[in-house]
């Protein structure tokens, strides 16, 4: 086994189908995408090259740097308050008896499982200004003031939206750090008990550390998730109102599919890998450069 | 270990050499048979053909009551009558920028239905991509355009082509201001004559507890197809002529009162909470349901909402200059690409084109027979026992003497009607001012007509 995988060639015979099927389907698309940015492009036929002009327009649309904004906010969202509670859910979660971590596991994995356009349904009537739920609870607990139209208004809809994703994916990403936790040896458990460690120190000074791959993973997979959002914002608010809940994604899909303008929106699509290569460059740098073995 | 693999290899080679050797002597007595056979089965085919469907896959509205009723008592009842040799397949396409949005990928595909229905901004896409038929010449061989009482209906382009079929039922189809008579007299409250008078009434209402006017505000629906131009026409209905025809553009001070007068309307909370999240549907059962007291609507919905509703009465939307007689003129939703359509690349389409007249016959029936509702396209059936308010709307609209086309279905590109519809959507909020939105659409509507 050890003499085929330290063959150079055995190696490049068994990862030549992904490879190549990798480069078809997302590497090769970039080139053609990179020559329609350059052009006056409305989906159907090129109408002339146009240079910069497509980057030059995207870089000065307000809504373009306002579908960033509202992808930062996910992205940031996600990372510091989802990330920590999906955590905090897997460290309680080991806490718990084989019968009751069974019940939180299914728990955790359902919304995941569910169809994004009814999770986004389900959270369009809990936000509905005069019956949803979470007004209804708001006004009978007195807080009429706060009793929002939360997708309606500029103020809140990002916010809403990200809720309703967080939500969808925070038990999966709790189960995922869960198995991390699992992995651990045990020793170290003992260790820390025979030292008076207590559920919080334990957590902190041994779970936590030693969970940075799992960290790694869930934060790029969570970074670069929320970086496409699409679905909900699509059936949520189509982007609105106005253009006030467009991410980056949406954006790039209205100039395409409502506005007819290819060109521009690959110019976008170009500036999104670009911001997406840089992201994940410096997650690779600065999160969890050694690898841990146990 | 070295003898069962041996073994192994020689019964699979000789499995290999026995199928392939009975499946060679298969094909043999196949063709042989088929040879003996030709004469028959040419006649047999050619009598399979005959009985053969065609099938047509067809991209319609399903978010609207009206398109489904068209589709499912008309068009699937009377198909299998009057095309015997043709099956549908049914492609909904729900409604307003997800229909737009699931045409425009189809268009961009290359691969479209064989006959949809599309308004005039979604058609010229698909027109200019070269992805519809033109179906002049099958109109003409069927005598389908001696059916029209306006033939300006069904004439071709400059270049003599035809590429949509239609009831012309739009050409009659107004905007319109319902409201419910008993809600009205409850609280003492009188029809509003101008715009002012709008105003108030809609404060009156939000004090107790109603909302005044229903629209539907996802994508900026009511203002995008005639909430805008209604807003012009209220104070000069020459600049409403003046952009149909681009002699103005939206720095025109008339169109920056009217986005003022929209964006007063949300300020003083004339429209439902949360509004620009409202779809077709909601606000229309707001209405109906008697939790708005008025409904901004076309007058396509006439039937419907006399049916749900039966306190309804419309007026014309008030004047907001003096002078400015609000009876005079009328904004008509009609255009000449707004209606059936079918695909250059239909692998039938003399079949299509037949489907597609059919269809804007079925349209009109229905149009006839359930709304009582003139149509351009004379379909045979007499319009008796109109009701009182398809009259009136019918009275009325014939004695405007100055009719305007909507911007949003006969003037707007794919471009300008996907930006204003983000602006509209953007002035519901009340905080969009009238001068950020027009800095931001005269670029766009620089471009409408090039």
């Amino acid at each position: 086994m050890n003499k085929i995988f330290g063959n150079k060639v055995a190696i490049f015979i068994f990862a030549f189908p992904t490879l190549l099927l990798f480069t078809a389907f997302v590497i090769y698309p970039i080139f053609p995408e990179l020559i329609i940015s350059f052009q006056k492009n409305d989906g159907f036929k090129n109408l002339g090259y146009v240079g910069f002009e497509n980057y030059s327009n995207v870089l000065r649309d307000t809504v373009f740097w306002e579908s960033n904004l509202n992808t930062f906010i996910m992205v940031l969202i996600s990372t510091l308050v989802g990330l920590p509670i999906s955590l905090t859910l897997a460290l309680i979660m080991d806490t718990l008896s084989d019968s009751t971590r069974r019940f939180f596991k299914f728990g955790s994995v359902f919304p995941a499982v569910l169809s994004v356009t009814v999770i986004a349904q389900m959270w369009v009537a809990i936000y509905e200004p005069n019956w949803g739920l979470m007004n209804s609870i708001l006004r009978s607990i007195g807080l009429n003031k706060i009793a929002l139209a939360w997708l309606s208004d500029e103020r809140t809809v990002v916010l809403a939206i990200t809720a309703a994703f967080l939500w969808q994916y925070i038990g999966l990403n709790a189960l995922l750090f869960f198995t991390g936790i699992k992995a651990i040896p045990k020793t170290y458990y003992e260790a820390a008990l025979i030292d008076g460690a207590g559920f919080i120190r334990t957590s902190i000074k041994v779970t936590i550390p030693l969970l940075r791959e799992t960290i790694k993973y869930l934060l790029t997979i969570s970074i670069l998730g929320c970086m496409a959002q699409f679905a909900h914002v699509r059936i949520m608010t189509a982007g609105g109102p106005g253009s006030t809940s467009r991410t980056v994604i949406y954006h790039l899909y209205f100039k395409a599919f409502s506005a007819s303008d290819f060109g521009q929106a690959c110019a976008i699509a170009i500036i999104f890998i670009i911001e997406c290569l840089i992201l994940t460059f410096f997650i690779n740098r600065f999160v969890a450069r050694e690898k841990i073995e146990f | 270990m070295i003898k069962l693999s041996k073994l192994t290899a020689i019964a699979l080679a000789l499995t290999m050499v026995v199928s392939l050797t009975a499946c060679g002597g298969k094909t043999e007595n196949t063709d042989k048979q088929s040879s003996n056979d030709t004469k028959a089965s040419d006649t047999t085919e050619e009598k399979k053909q005959s009985d053969e469907k065609v099938k047509i896959k067809f991209l319609s509205l399903s978010s609207d009551e009206n398109r489904n009723k068209i589709r499912e008592d008309y068009i699937k009842v009377n198909v299998e009558k009057e095309l015997p040799n043709v099956e549908v397949e049914y492609d909904l396409g729900g409604g307003g920028q997800d229909y737009a949005n699931k045409l425009k990928t189809y268009n961009a595909s290359g691969d479209m239905p064989d006959v949809w229905f599309s308004e005039q901004n979604l058609s010229l896409v698909v027109v200019e991509a070269g992805n519809a038929l033109d179906l002049y010449p099958y109109v003409k061989e069927t005598g389908f355009d001696k059916k029209f009482k306006m033939q300006e209906v069904i004439q071709p382009d400059k270049d003599g082509k035809l590429y949509c079929v239609q009831p012309g039922a739009d050409q009659y189809f107004t905007p319109r201001l319902w409201y419910h008579k008993d809600i009205f007299a409850q609280h003492n409250i009188k029809v509003p004559q101008t715009f002012d008078e709008l105003i108030e009434v809609c404060k009156t209402l939000k004090s107790k507890g109603i909302v005044p006017i229903s629209i539907v505000g996802k994508d900026g629906w009511t203002p995008n197809l005639h909430m805008l131009q209604t807003m012009i026409m209220a104070e000069d209905p020459q600049v409403a002529v003046d952009l149909v025809n681009n002699k103005t553009d939206f720095s025109n001070p008339v169109v920056k009162n009217a986005l003022a007068r929209i964006q007063q309307l949300v300020q003083i909370g004339a429209f439902a909470d949360g509004v620009t999240n409202i779809d077709y549907g909601p606000a229309v059962e707001m209405y109906t349901s008697g939790k708005a007291a008025m409904l901004a609507m076309f007058s396509w919905e006439t039937t419907n909402l006399e049916a749900a509703a039966p306190d309804t009465d419309f007026i014309v939307w008030p004047s907001a200059k003096e002078g400015n007689d609000a009876n005079a003129s009328i904004q008509f939703w009609g255009a000449p690409l707004s209606g059936y359509l079918a695909s250059a690349k239909t692998k039938n389409p003399e079949v299509a084109a037949k489907f597609a007249m059919f269809c804007a016959t079925q349209d009109a029936l229905f149009y006839n027979i359930e709304q009582k509702a003139p149509t351009a396209l004379d379909t045979g059936v007499e319009i008796s026992d109109m009701s009182p308010l398809l009259k009136k709307n019918l009275d009325q609209f014939s004695a405007a003497q100055l009719k305007i086309p909507s911007l949003w279905s006969a003037v707007f590109n794919t471009k300008m009607s996907a930006e204003i519809a983000t602006l509209n959507s953007k002035l519901l909020t009340g905080q969009y001012s009238p001068d950020d939105y027009i800095n931001a659409i005269n670029p766009v509507w620089a471009e409408n007509f090039k």
